[in-house]
């Protein structure tokens, strides 16, 4: 068994993963630009939009899609390079 | 001091346009603003005048416009005020003033107004080590990922996606993700205007 991390909610964390954990099977990505839109002309904001392919336990698949500001995306990018980091010394 | 008070009160108006525009403050309302600001003026003169507002701050927040284009679009304005649809040159500096303390804010609050699908808010994550699978199976051992990603549309509450990542698939994402940051620097470095966000 795992020790918590601080500030860990194990409680939920473990709900979760029982209830609805998912198996990533693909990723797909787009990256666009909104250009311009009924309420400002002058959009010109690049986006990463993902799909992600995922199994849920009982192996049905289904799609996850979601869009982020090139802030959040490589927010994300260095919580993977984290997470491979650790995963390397495990 | 009656220029102080015009002034003082068309930048409450134009706040209170703001917040119900594009704060999404519900509470605010055109008769709200009346009676606080211009209990005095006449409904018609007020709608008027509400109106007028409302349609230059709308042209100025869809355009985003920088300092010298806000310059050049009031005084071709104020140049209408023969017309009678014009604006006084008090009131070009009011708005000038207005949009420059508000110009960031308006700005992401339309772009969050034109972002539909679900935004990414938040991401937390653990590592396991699993001495065998859920089945028992220790063919499957070795460090699993948990990846918690919290999503959101724009006003609605959060879906929360755990996402369960052996290392290749972490190193699949990685992958990708290395793709997306490499066609991200392709189109700041080739675009020539630059978004403040690169």
């Amino acid at each position: 068994s795992w020790e918590p991390l601080p500030h860990w909610d194990s409680a939920r964390w473990c709900d979760l993963c029982e209830a609805l954990c998912l198996q990533l099977v693909d990723i797909q990505w787009k990256l666009g630009m909104a250009v311009s839109s009924d309420t400002c002309r002058s959009l010109n904001c690049p986006y990463v939009m993902v799909m992600l392919k995922v199994a849920d336990p009982s192996g049905q698949i289904c799609q996850k899609s979601f869009e982020m500001t090139i802030p959040q995306f490589q927010n994300l990018h260095s919580h993977f390079k984290d997470i491979a980091a650790v995963m390397e010394t495990v | 001091m009656a220029d102080t008070d015009a002034a003082k009160s068309l930048s409450g108006l134009l706040n209170g346009i703001t917040q119900k525009v594009y704060y999404n403050n519900p509470d605010i309302t055109e008769e709200l603003l009346k009676n606080e600001l211009y209990l005095e003026m006449s409904q018609d003169e007020f709608s008027a005048l509400h109106e007028k507002m409302r349609g230059l701050l709308k042209s100025i927040a869809s355009a985003d416009m920088d300092q010298g284009q806000l310059d050049a679009f009031l005084t071709a304005q104020t140049k209408r005020r023969q017309g009678g649809a014009g604006l006084s040159s008090e009131q070009a500096a009011v708005l000038t003033r207005f949009w420059k303390t508000h110009r960031t804010k308006v700005r992401e609050s339309l772009l969050n107004q034109s972002r539909w699908e679900p935004a990414l808010r938040g991401v937390s994550w653990r590592v396991d080590v699993q001495a065998g699978d859920r089945r028992g199976d220790t063919a499957h051992s070795g460090a699993v990922a948990l990846v918690e990603l919290e999503l959101g549309r724009t006003g609605e509450s959060s879906d929360f996606v755990c996402l369960e990542m052996d290392e290749s698939k972490v190193n699949l994402l990685l992958k990708k993700m290395g793709d997306i940051q490499q066609s991200i620097d392709r189109i700041v470095h080739h675009s020539p205007q630059k978004s403040e966000e690169a």
